[in-house]
């Protein structure tokens, strides 16, 4: 089946049975492909971790891990992105290092609405890009019915952040953030049948120093309320800001 | 554990009524008993909901075949209706069973040690004991095994101070003993694992259940459930249910509202969640993340989730030949990890081990499931499916099962909860021969 084609069964579905995809998909997945600049396209040091199997296609938690010592002199990773071949749409979300990290490690928690593969492509400054994916099969399980499916209000909220009790100078330390937030997709329809408004948390910036270090962009692909974890070098003279669709801002500090 | 005599009739009404789907299963094809000689000999790891129930159907199949089973305790207790025990309205005796009716009626062996290492390639089983048995076929039913220091602080030695009675039996009593001891006014504290976990509906009936406990004897305390997920299992129908019966004694907090607990102190009896938050229990239960048992490993039958592939047709290893493995160490999705699905899951596997010893085609599967939980003892509520294979993949039959009706009377709900009764008794018969 062709992404367009599945793109338009998608439009208003959220659940579907399972396509297999095969390795070379990326190429058919448009956005993806057109992403692809690089003439060799490199896979040694991206890992991707997801789970095999998951039971709950609202939250699935989503690891990449790159491998800094594939790296040349003066090289770091510019961005990461992540794509789904099943989603109504591809982006799910990316990363983008506005300076070098030593530890290029994320967590997030993304949507898959039905058994798919998940693309990671990560690019250099010096234009190098990695790729790699996984399969996921996505079920509900029987006792996890929730009967519930209330529609929340979508403003954002609660901004919390966690810094590591123990940090040792020189070593960088995990940081996890979390905003509230639906982040409706748009796709979603009232009980009546009436379709939910689109309404996203846009963007996360984290600033050190009054410099921005990396900038965060959601997608309907990310899980309501965003939860991101990285590996910052400094975790003083933190600055944390979301801004949704309407131009909204929300800024913490640890 | 003696069988009470209560009235069949009666018990056998609810039985019917409540348990629906347990007539459907699949048929077991009876091999002639004139078949002569040696049949195979069947070893069977786990004397719980999967592993009790397949070798009694093994030996239904074909009394020729051997079957032996081994399983450390004498007496089996469930973990279903172990919440119950947890809130004082049973005894931990009323949900013990034994291997009697395997052993007496049945034929089968039933060795008490633990299966400690698998050879799947000499098929062999070394036992606790030191004695190696060999087998024709081998079906595994460990159940789960927790994942300790997943959760920071939090190992076997944290969880005799913190337990999770997510296994029951001394588990259940050292929680109830928190509970009998907290003072009116506490906070019970519960942590609950993300998916997949053993009994997805299983905490919130905990959770309703202590309430229940709570609100008859220390009506001022508070139940607190530290969530790793942002969305349960019958959610609607507990939350209305809770607020209905309890008021505002349990407060449930998802993982975005930092409810993922990542440390423990277990002699403090304090957790602190992703995002720094410290709380502290006057009683502590910790449901941590888990695996396949342990003798799935050495069998080396799990993948890198740590639960085991199957074939769905059979619950053949996907792994190892002649290795079949059921109930809530495999990955069964969208099947959920229940006593019930544990039992129709040995029944398909015994007919297709019966099958393959016979060396015929197995018959096609499929399976039911019905997950009760009590909200408390006369609220009973429900979640059902009817599973089959389709290109090679377990799915739910559409249009089959669902949840309890949000807006039930409450003569329903007392309905629901006698079925909760009639489906313990119609299982722990099916599987063990006894019933309280
Ligand atoms: C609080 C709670 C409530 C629940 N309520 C329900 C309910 O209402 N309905 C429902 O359907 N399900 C319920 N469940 C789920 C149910 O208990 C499990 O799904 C079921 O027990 C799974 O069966 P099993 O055969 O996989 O494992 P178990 O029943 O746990 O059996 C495993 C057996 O294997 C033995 N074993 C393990 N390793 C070895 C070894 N190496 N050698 C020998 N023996 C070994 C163990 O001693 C044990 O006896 C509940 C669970 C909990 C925790």
């Amino acid at each position: 089946m062709s992404v367009r084609r599945l793109l338009a069964a998608f439009a208003l579905v959220s659940c579907f049975p399972a396509t297999a995809q095969t390795a070379s998909d990326w190429q058919r997945l448009a956005p993806l492909a057109q992403t692809v600049k690089a003439e060799e396209v490199l896979s040694k040091g991206i890992d991707l971790t997801l789970p095999l199997v998951a039971e709950n296609g609202a939250a699935v938690p989503l690891r990449v891990n790159f491998d800094t010592s594939q790296l040349a002199e003066r090289e770091f990773i510019r961005s990461i992105r992540v794509f789904s071949s099943g989603n109504p749409n591809a982006e799910v979300i990316d990363f983008h290092f506005e300076a070098p990290f030593s530890r290029v490690e994320l967590s997030t928690r993304i949507r898959l609405s039905e058994s798919q593969t998940v693309f990671v492509l990560a690019e250099s400054n010096q234009g190098r890009q990695w790729l790699n994916q996984r399969d996921v099969r996505v079920t509900v399980s029987g006792c996890l019915m929730t009967g519930d499916d209330s529609v929340e209000a979508a403003a954002m909220n609660t901004p919390r952040i966690a810094l590591p009790r123990n940090t040792r100078p020189g070593e960088a330390a995990e940081v996890r953030t979390l905003i509230n937030h639906p982040m409706e997709t748009g796709f979603r329809e009232t009980a009546a049948g009436d379709v939910i408004p689109q309404q996203l948390v846009e963007s996360l910036t984290i600033e050190h120093n009054n410099q921005p270090i990396l900038l965060v962009k959601f997608h309907t692909g990310t899980s309501a309320n965003p939860f991101v974890s990285v590996f910052l070098d400094e975790t003083d003279n933190l600055l944390f800001r979301w801004e949704d669709q309407q131009g909204e801002r929300v800024e913490e500090k640890p | 554990m003696s069988n009470k005599n209560t009235s069949f009739s009666t018990s056998r009404r609810r039985l019917l009524k409540g348990l629906g789907m347990v007539g459907l299963l699949p048929a077991i094809p009876t091999i002639a008993a004139s078949t002569s000689g040696h049949a195979g000999h069947v070893i069977v790891v786990g004397g719980g909901f999967g592993g009790a129930t397949a070798a009694k159907y093994i030996k239904r199949g074909n009394p020729k075949i051997d079957v032996t089973l081994i399983e450390p305790n004498s007496t089996f207790y469930t973990c279903p209706f172990s919440n119950l025990v947890l809130a004082g309205e049973r005894s931990l005796d009323s949900i013990g069973h034994n291997y009697d009716e395997l052993k007496n009626v049945f034929g089968v062996k039933v060795i008490h040690a633990f299966a400690e290492d698998i050879d799947g390639v000499a098929h062999k089983v070394t036992l606790s004991t030191g004695e190696v048995l060999s087998y024709d076929r081998l079906l595994l039913s460990p159940g789960i095994d927790m994942r300790w220091n997943a959760i920071e602080g939090y190992d076997q030695a944290a969880s005799e101070k913190a337990p999770h009675a997510w296994k029951a039996g001394n588990q259940t009593l050292l929680l109830r003993k928190q509970l009998e001891e907290m003072e009116d006014g506490g906070t019970f504290v519960m942590s609950v694992p993300a998916d997949p976990f053993r009994c997805p509906p299983g905490p919130y009936e905990r959770a309703s259940l202590v309430a229940h406990y709570l609100k008859h004897h220390k009506p001022r305390s508070k139940i607190l459930i530290l969530d790793s997920k942002d969305s349960f299992s019958k959610q609607g129908l507990f939350t209305n249910a809770w607020k209905e019966i309890y008021g505002d004694m349990i407060e449930w907090v998802g993982v975005s509202g930092d409810g993922r607990v990542v440390r423990v102190d277990a002699d403090k009896r304090e957790v602190e969640t992703e995002f720094g938050t410290l709380h502290s229990a006057s009683a502590l239960n910790i449901i941590p993340p888990q695996k396949a048992g342990f003798i799935a490993d050495r069998a080396g039958v799990t993948n890198e989730s740590g639960w085991v592939p199957v074939n769905p047709n059979t619950f053949e290893s996907q792994q190892v030949a002649d290795i079949y493995v059921v109930g809530d160490a495999t990955i069964a999705a969208p099947m959920p990890k229940s006593g019930f699905a544990a039992n129709t899951q040995g029944k398909v596997a015994a007919a297709a081990i019966v099958a393959s010893l016979a060396g015929i085609t197995a018959p096609d599967p499929y399976w039911a499931n019905t997950c009760y939980s009590l909200v408390n003892p006369d609220y009973g509520i429900s979640v059902a499916g009817v599973y089959k294979v389709e290109d090679n993949q377990i799915i739910t039959v559409p249009g089959s099962g669902g949840l309890s009706a949000a807006d039930a009377s409450s003569e329903i709900r007392q309905a629901e909860a006698a079925y909760a009764v009639g489906w313990y008794e119609a299982i722990t018969q099916d599987t063990w021969g006894t019933k309280y």
